[in-house]
């Protein structure tokens, strides 16, 4: 029997451009605010009123020929059994190798602690009436509101600084047998996610269908998200 | 026409100046212990003292550029970890094994060095049998860089070479300044004669500098050609690298450090003896400073050169 190999197929005429994805992510995984796990691309071309709009979700590519894997000296950046580019927290010694081998920008590296508003944050909205973020996290006693402790089945809950972060695919909920969290939150159902070891899976029954294309294939990296159609 | 993207990941350089410092120092390393070793076959007993600075020399430099690598690494207590893994396909991986290597070997062959009952034949072989791994420290310097095929300044083959004849011309500087300030410690440059003396003996090396200068002058140009004529994504890529660090690149390194410094060294090389002794340790003293300050904007600018924001390429 062979093993899962886990990709996301991202049906571009069905896409919106609602960034739900993004903000599903950042909820999900407890992405610090100016990170992007779960991201996109704009590209506008033209002049009115002859111009075309293009929104190109991006995450994590989970290539097979993972360049952040090969350059990690510690295999901190490694390839699970089910196809995913995963990142041990434990192994990481914060080096920036794989963020500088990544031709598509989604590392991340904590070169502070994350989320440090909720750490230093003593202004109230309306002073007197509503809490600091210094007092929401006493009050609920969690590191962050949005803590998830779900998350930290599979990884760090909340990555500390000097290491790097990643999309992954929501790996804590694939151990549960469901789908990613961007997945189920976007409302068009433009991300068709599962195993591409078998052909009858939703993704592989949208690439044979479609015309697949990937980011930057020239690379070489063999990416596990594929886009199809457009508008 | 050009399409606007709009693309927010985070804000570089991810490497960041302490591995240009790392990257400096560890290869200034590999050419002075390449030096020590060369001196110690071709040139008479009398050249003790150049062979003992340039071997001194070595491991200081590569610690040193270890140490600044050590200060980007966000959990420098980790390190311990690259050790206890094999992973042939990163460089920063075989960078670690054979800089740690590198830096005992090295440390042994200064000793033997500076120990006068040090057996001369047993130090040569101990230089030779060192070399491949000093040969691997240097070329990783650029290897480094070159694997990452997300970055087109650094991905060429050029980026290699340019590193293998930059650990050379900057080795090569640090010793002709150590061993400067050395004699001039030691009052070897009071009088006339003991400064011609002085000059015979050092000028090889000062020969050897000026082939490897222009050697790397060569370099840089076809660098610069293979990017300037290269892919789309090689000629954005030099031109972003250009537009935020051209002016440290060509006028600090280039300039400073490669095109005055050559020709003064080719001056030296043609006037000879003709020019007064003090005129010549000056000189000597000038070419191999701006040689290291120009060799260290030369890999400050690549490094952050090669990381600068180019736009990225959507569904074609």
């Amino acid at each position: 029997m062979t093993s899962k190999k886990y990709g996301m197929v991202i049906d571009l005429q069905k896409c919106v451009g609602c960034a739900a994805c993004d903000i599903a992510c950042k909820s999900e995984n407890n992405v610090p605010d100016d990170f992007h796990w779960s991201n996109h691309i704009i590209e506008t071309t033209g002049k009115f009123p002859d111009v075309r709009y293009r929104y190109v979700p991006t995450l994590c590519n989970h290539c097979e020929n993972a360049p952040c894997v090969r350059n990690c000296p510690t295999t901190a950046m490694h390839k699970s059994e089910d196809g995913l580019t995963l990142h041990d927290p434990d192994l990481c010694i914060g080096c920036a190798a794989c963020q500088v081998s990544c031709p598509y920008g989604v590392i991340y590296r904590n070169n502070e602690d994350p989320h440090p508003r909720w750490k230093t944050d003593e202004t109230a909205i309306i002073p007197g009436c509503t809490a600091t973020a210094q007092e929401v996290v006493k009050g609920l006693n969690t590191p962050i509101p949005h803590y998830n402790a779900e998350r930290e089945a599979t990884y760090e809950g909340i990555r500390p600084k000097g290491i790097v972060e990643k999309c992954t695919f929501c790996d804590h909920r694939l151990a549960q047998d469901k789908d990613p969290w961007c997945v189920v939150s976007c409302p068009a159902n433009a991300r068709i996610f599962g195993d591409l070891n078998d052909p009858k899976s939703p993704p592989r029954r949208a690439l044979a269908k479609h015309s697949p294309r990937i980011l930057q294939p020239e690379k070489g990296t063999k990416p596990k998200v594929y886009y199809i159609r457009e508008f | 026409m050009e399409p606007n993207v709009f693309y927010q990941t985070q804000a570089g350089p991810y490497w960041d100046w302490k591995v240009a410092v790392d990257l400096f120092f560890g290869g200034a390393g590999v050419g002075a212990f390449l030096l020590a070793v060369g001196l110690s076959f071709v040139l008479t007993r009398g050249n003790r003292r150049v062979c003992q600075t340039a071997a001194w020399l070595a491991p200081i430099l590569v610690v040193l550029g270890l140490l600044f690598l050590l200060l980007k690494l966000g959990r420098p207590h980790y390190l311990l970890l690259t050790f206890t893994k094999f992973v042939p396909t990163s460089p920063l991986w075989w960078g670690g094994i054979f800089q740690t290597l590198f830096v005992i070997g090295s440390i042994w062959y200064a000793l033997r060095w500076r120990n006068p009952d040090s057996g001369e034949r047993g130090t040569r072989i101990l230089g030779l049998a060192l070399t491949p791994v000093a040969v691997i420290v240097g070329a990783y310097h650029g290897l480094l860089l070159a694997v990452i095929n997300a970055r087109p300044v650094w991905n060429t083959g050029p980026t290699v070479v340019a590193a293998i004849l930059g650990f050379a011309t900057t080795g090569i500087a640090a010793v002709l300044i150590t061993h400067l300030v050395r004699a001039r410690l030691a009052g070897r440059l009071a009088d006339p004669e003991r400064v011609a003396d002085w000059l015979d003996r050092i000028s090889p090396v000062r020969n050897i500098l000026v082939g490897a200068m222009v050697l790397q002058g060569g370099t840089m140009f076809f660098w610069w050609l293979s990017l300037r004529f290269g892919s789309l994504q090689d000629m954005q890529a030099l031109e972003a690298a250009n537009a935020e660090y051209g002016t440290m690149f060509w006028w600090l390194g280039v300039v400073l450090g490669l095109a005055v410094p050559l020709g003064l060294g080719a001056l030296a090389v043609v006037r000879g003896e003709r020019a007064h002794h003090r005129l010549r340790v000056q000189t000597i003293a000038l070419t191999s400073a701006l040689i290291l300050i120009g060799g260290f904007f030369f890999r400050l600018a690549v490094v952050l050169g090669g990381q600068a924001d180019t736009p990225i390429p959507t569904l074609s």
